[in-house]
């Protein structure tokens, strides 16, 4: 297929330098947006081509654009464009891939969602584990600055922008919008309550806009080709664009690939050797920890945000870890939920002091001293806990227990009626963290 | 206005109102932990959680504090989903508690334990371990115990974004955030006691009250605190004739439901052991009858001998209102004549009469403490709040957080500067900048038009375009409030700030007036004052024409050595108070009075409202401190020992009644009623009731007094002094307070940057003063006006010696 987000090469693996970007037709859609499109028109298009956020929550993108106060409705302030690149959501490694490979298409994304939304400045919220990738992206800003493709006069226009890299303190629930707009602002990294929303209030309570870095690299495609074009790259008739597709865990060979969205997942575990050692396939996560299992029946579900609802998952980040036939999606489970309890920012009770709770239950139904009341307790408990929470933060970690009890119902109960955990250990070790 | 169903009752709330604050109007108790109606609902605990069911008839649950009220809403706490979550709740605040209600302080006025019983956990059912924290020393007031926190996040709310503290947040994250201060060390707000009212929990405690007793062993008083004029509201705890602690009790019309750190940890006061507890005469102990008997005749007999004039009956500021009245009623029949002044200090004398005749001229509605926060443009001139009036300072503070704007013209602000205007402001000059603010007011083009000498630079004054500035939000502003000090003002400033808010009257505005008077009752004293007395009154003293005196809860720092010495000449000098000093040693007659929480009385605060009190304990010595050992001595009386100690106005009441037979000692409210009787200003006395918000005085009751204060010096007589308050350590009671001190420091002169360097200062200076050299701590601080110097007033200060007198300075090294 024609690459779209990695199709700029660099050399021997290196990130594509500016010459080599523009070598792919890079910042040929910025020309043609500043000359010849307004705001009102590029928003247009992004809302028909189909776009949705590749950060896990799926939001249609156009849509999002246009609740930023534009036109006359502004009242002549900044109004930020925030990249949200702060990837840590387990088994999440593409906007990592995007940055190493091609940083440009983030900044040419950038420049013309900017341009749709008026924007003033934008920032990107890199995750603190990625030194290497911000280097890279810094580098790549200098060279587009250096290009006059950022600064006072973008491509010789009256517009001023520039792009500025801000490297997280850590964290995970750096990733969710507001915390993250928080720990911008210096402040403890805690969600914000919504209302107001960030198009209204964000950044230092101006109108921001928050993007996933995929997302972002989807514009400058759109912006030169048309939202037809787009919506024609998907493999399924609701889907539009590429996607970068990821596998990891039990996997033959774990990669990054980009292809039509709308893959189904037997295409793409075919392309990356199956599960590993031939084993069965039990299921796998599909788009991050917060989206429920999807097991062998799901094998020819399109990849794609409302195939995957359909059947009760989400896609969220495209990106799946693999689950085979030897490893107990109990002991999965508990090691999601060790990860979203460490992670949690500490602010509300279900999430701060519930989710501890339910790592201890899962630890005593995974250890074989769980009872039958336990197993309507974890199930009762996760009920209260998800969609009672200040943030999405829990109700996140809810969703593997809830497809635990959805998918994997009989193997608990054998959790609970062997004494023991029925799957054989090989490979258990490597899922044991220890409790921070 | 909205209506809605809130548990089957029908009730209407204003527009804007969260479901809480309905339920609480509809009689139903949401619960809630980090929900506070001052400090915001951010919706962390999640134990409001109740079920809403909207227009379109779909039910959902919600959090009660961060849902507003909707016409139609139809709200329900009793449903199962509701009650689930907060029992689940309850249980996920008990994974991590400790448990440890048998030692915590909290115990029996403790919100988890409440709630708890209240959602019926009992059983646990978890077994992880519980994660605990190390404690930090965080001075001498509050005691730290973080395993028991239930991340409501209430102290930090407080501590930083309500009070502006910057020293103690909340850090870390998971079931491990952890609320304290960067390190280890006193914390530095001056409201730092609300944490332990605040905290839910028994994080914060009262060091001071630490395993004395439980809450419900307590005698708990109503009362108001003694030690500024702001008259915050608390309950004094005592239990066995020991006074253990002061709490914070709510007023509306007041403090709201916070408190200054002086005035819930000064209390150290009233069971000092140097407190002097027995009745004495003539050097040796004595029954109150025998002491009466003795002060009576001799009072008698001087009025006879030399006449009523030759005596001087002087109260203070920290005397109730009663106590004032009865002294008044002394000089009565056949003491008529005598002397009377209703203050101990001259200079305060005069600043407290000369401030409320300016209030009374002014016609403007009182700035009461309620209306502080309320205002949309506030003033604040000649005074550092957070010294002399803390609780009026964090009042202050919320007008800029709710997008008001905050001006302050004075010297040595250092708690409003980083949300406020502020400009250094030599109090020589403050009269012409207030001047210049009426006359922006007026429209006109600035104050360079009124000759204001335009120096732009924060050392001796506000920039021209600052006080157009602010003229121009007074006018504007919809409710204007100006706050004025007295301690800092001269006689021109004083009446300034009146004119000022006639001005803002005639331009059409509804500005609110207010000063800051001394003690807990100078409105009060000042109220009653029919002239400067005192500075004649000490004159005669000296001259030798005072032969008998009775002195009221006096201090005698204000007067000097000659005043003093005098006073030991008199035939007669009858002392009445709670602490110990020169005075209680010099008296011939000594009568041990009450203090505060052990009296009933009133004061009036510093913006005119009357607040009744009522007595926390019967006075006496503490039980403990008669005894040695485990058990109670084994002594039969009447009554315990050393506990034989009258309210000041009582004893004043009987002394009346030995000196001139009749009538006899009313009863309070006899007294009350007769003073109602004879001034209108006192009528709100009659039905002045404890626990309520008290009543306003009638400003337009007050008599007109003749009053000069002198203009201070002008900027160039060098480096001018000036006495001030500060927030801990020159109140008079809570300085005796030994936690108190601790926390406070000793003191440091306040010096601009240009001025110390002129001096080549390093961290002291000597001063040449009155006659006498002081060495004292001195510190630099960018917004004081240079040629001033600010000095705590609980330096040794020779009295006699003018507000703003210029001083001789030299630096000192400090060791």
């Amino acid at each position: 297929m024609t690459e779209v987000l990695l199709a700029a090469k660099g050399k021997d693996g290196a990130p594509a330098s500016l010459d080599e970007y523009r070598a792919a037709s890079g910042y040929e859609a910025l020309a043609r947006v500043l000359k010849d499109m307004k705001p009102a028109d590029l928003i247009q298009i992004a809302k028909d081509s189909g776009l949705r956020g590749r950060g896990g929550a799926g939001f249609p993108s156009g849509m999002k654009w246009s609740f930023v106060p534009a036109g006359d409705k502004a009242d002549g302030g900044p109004k930020y464009l925030v990249v949200n690149a702060d990837e840590m959501e387990p088994g999440t490694f593409k906007d990592r891939v995007i940055l190493e490979r091609n940083p440009h298409i983030l900044i040419e994304g950038v420049i013309i969602a900017a341009y749709a939304m008026e924007m003033t400045d934008g920032y990107v919220f890199i995750r603190r584990e990625y030194f290497k990738q911000a280097d890279i992206l810094e580098r790549a800003i200098d060279e587009a600055r250096a290009a006059g493709i950022l600064g006072p006069a973008v491509m010789g226009t009256r517009w001023t922008f520039d792009i500025h890299v801000h490297r997280s303190g850590g964290r995970y629930i750096c990733g969710e919008e507001t915390a993250l707009l928080n720990a911008f602002e210096g402040k403890k990294a805690q969600p914000r309550s919504k209302p107001p929303f960030p198009a209204a209030r964000g950044l230092w309570g101006r109108p921001t806009t928050v993007h996933n870095v995929e997302t972002l690299a989807c514009v400058p495609g759109i912006a030169r080709h048309g939202a037809q074009w787009f919506k024609g790259l998907a493999k399924n008739p609701e889907g539009a664009g590429t996607k970068l597709y990821g596998g990891s865990g039990r996997i033959e060979r774990p990669l990054c690939l980009e292809r039509p969205i709308g893959t189904t997942l037997r295409e793409l575990l075919d392309e990356m050797g199956g599960v590993r050692g031939g084993r069965k396939l039990l299921g796998v996560i599909p788009g991050g920890a917060s989206t429920p299992f999807l097991t062998p029946e799901h094998l020819d579900v399109p990849l794609d945000f409302e195939p995957v609802a359909k059947v009760g998952s989400r896609l969220g980040t495209g990106t799946f870890i693999v689950f085979s036939e030897d490893d107990c999606p109990v002991a999965g489970t508990l090691n999601l939920q060790r990860f979203f309890a460490r992670e949690s920012c500490g602010f509300c009770t279900p999430c701060r002091d519930g989710l501890p709770f339910g790592v201890d239950l899962l630890e005593r139904i995974e250890g074989g001293k769980g009872t039958m009341g336990d197993l309507e307790l974890l199930d009762d408990l996760f009920r209260n806990i998800g969609p009672n929470s200040f943030c999405a933060h829990a109700a996140g970690a809810a969703e593997p227990v809830k497809g635990l009890y959805q998918h994997f119902r009989g193997i608990l109960e054998d959790h609970v009626k062997q004494g023991r955990c029925p799957f054989p250990r090989p490979g258990a070790r490597e899922l044991e963290t220890a409790r921070a | 206005m909205p209506e809605i169903l809130f548990d089957g009752r029908r009730v209407e709330v204003e527009p804007g109102t969260n479901l809480v604050e309905a339920g609480r109007i509809a009689g139903v108790p949401v619960p809630v932990f980090c929900y506070h109606k001052d400090l915001g609902a951010v919706g962390a605990c999640r134990v409001c959680a109740c079920t809403v069911k909207g227009g379109d008839g779909k039910s959902r649950t919600v959090m009660a504090c961060m849902t507003t009220a909707q016409d139609g809403m139809e709200v329900t706490t009793l449903d199962k989903a509701s009650v689930a979550l907060r029992k689940y709740v309850v249980e996920w605040l008990m994974v991590n508690h400790p448990h440890d209600c048998p030692i915590c302080d909290e115990g029996g006025e403790c919100q988890l334990q409440d709630l708890t019983i209240a959602c019926g956990h009992g059983q646990r059912r978890v077994s992880v371990p519980k994660r605990t924290f190390d404690n930090q020393y965080l001075g001498e007031f509050i005691q730290h115990e973080m395993n028991r926190c239930i991340t409501c996040y209430r102290c930090s709310r407080f501590y930083q974004e309500y009070a502006g503290g910057r020293d103690f947040s909340a850090t870390g994250s998971r079931d491990r955030v952890y609320f304290g201060r960067f390190e280890p060390g006193p914390l530095e707000s001056p409201f730092s006691g609300n944490l332990v009212e605040l905290c839910p929990t028994g994080v914060f405690t009262d060091k001071l009250f630490r395993y004395k007793s439980r809450v419900w062993d307590l005698e708990i008083g109503h009362s108001v605190c003694p030690h500024c004029s702001v008259g915050c509201n608390v309950h004094p705890g005592a239990r066995h004739r020991e006074l253990q602690r002061v709490r914070v009790r709510e007023n509306p019309a007041v403090n709201g439901v916070f408190l200054c750190d002086r005035g819930q940890f000064g209390h150290g006061y009233v069971n000092d052991p140097r407190r002097p507890l027995a009745v004495r005469s003539q050097g040796e102990p004595a029954t109150w009858e025998q002491a009466l008997g003795l002060a009576g005749a001799e009072l008698l007999s001087v009025a006879h001998q030399h006449g009523a004039s030759r005596l001087a009956f002087v109260a203070s500021t920290r005397a109730a209102v009663e106590t004032h009245l009865a002294l008044e009623a002394l000089a009565e029949g056949p003491l008529l004549g005598a002397r009377v002044a209703h203050f101990d200090d001259p200079e305060r004398e005069m600043r407290a009469i000369a401030a409320l005749q300016s209030l009374a001229a002014a016609g403007c509605d009182p700035l009461e403490q309620s209306d502080i926060a309320r205002c949309d443009v506030l003033l604040v001139a000649g005074t550092s709040l957070v010294d002399e009036a803390p609780l009026a300072a964090l009042a202050a503070r919320q007008v800029a957080r709710r997008g008001g704007k905050l001006f302050v013209l004075g010297a040595g602000e250092r708690y409003l500067d980083d949300v406020a205007r502020v400009a250094a402001v030599h109090p020589a000059r403050l009269a012409q900048e207030l001047k210049a603010v009426a006359a922006a007011i007026g429209g006109a083009a600035g104050g360079a038009e009124l000759g204001v000498r335009a120096t732009g630079t924060a050392g001796d004054g506000a920039a021209p375009d600052m006080t157009a500035a602010i003229g121009k939000a007074l006018a504007a502003a919809k409710r204007p409030g100006i706050l004025l000090g007295s301690d800092l003002l001269d006689g021109p400033a004083l009446a300034a700030g009146g004119a000022l808010a006639q001005a803002l009257k005639r331009s059409g505005a509804s500005p609110r007036l207010g000063f800051v008077f001394p003690g807990p009752n100078g409105f009060g004293a000042a109220a009653m004052s029919r002239g400067t007395a005192l500075g004649a009154i000490l004159a005669d003293l000296e001259a030798g024409k005072i032969k008998a005196a009775v002195l009221v809860e006096c201090e005698g720092g204000a007067w000097d050595a000659q005043q003093l010495a005098a006073l030991r000449n008199l035939e007669l000098l009858v002392v009445l108070d709670h602490l110990p000093g020169p005075l209680h040693e010099t008296a011939g007659v000594f009568l041990p009075t009450t203090a505060t929480y052990e009296s009933d009385g009133a004061f009036v605060n510093r913006a005119g409202r009357l607040q009744a009190f009522a007595r926390a304990r019967v006075p006496g010595a503490p039980v403990h401190s008669l005894f040695h050992g485990s058990s109670f001595p084994r002594d039969y009386r009447t009554a315990p020992p050393l506990s034989d100690v009258r309210m000041a106005w009582q004893a004043l009441e009987l002394l009346r009644e030995a000196a001139a037979g009749k009538p006899a000692a009313r009863s309070l409210a006899e007294l009350r009623a007769a003073s109602a009787r004879a001034n209108a200003l006192w009528a709100p006395l009659r039905h002045a009731t404890p626990g309520t918000e008290g009543t306003p005085l009638d400003l337009g009751t007050i008599a007109k007094v003749d009053v000069r204060v002198p203009a201070f010096a002008g900027e160039d007589q060098g480096l001018a002094a000036y006495r001030m308050d500060r927030t801990l350590g020159s109140e008079l009671l809570s300085r005796r307070s030994a936690p108190i001190l601790k926390m406070a420091g000793p003191p440091a002169a306040l010096i601009s940057p240009a001025d110390a360097g002129k001096l080549g200062m390093n961290g002291g200076l000597g001063l040449s003063v009155g006659g006498r050299t002081i060495e004292i701590a001195a510190r630099v601080h960018d917004l004081v006006p240079e040629g001033t110097l600010l000095v705590p007033r609980d330096v040794e200060w020779p009295a006699g010696v003018k507000q703003g007198s210029a001083v001789q300075v030299a630096a000192r090294v400090m060791a």
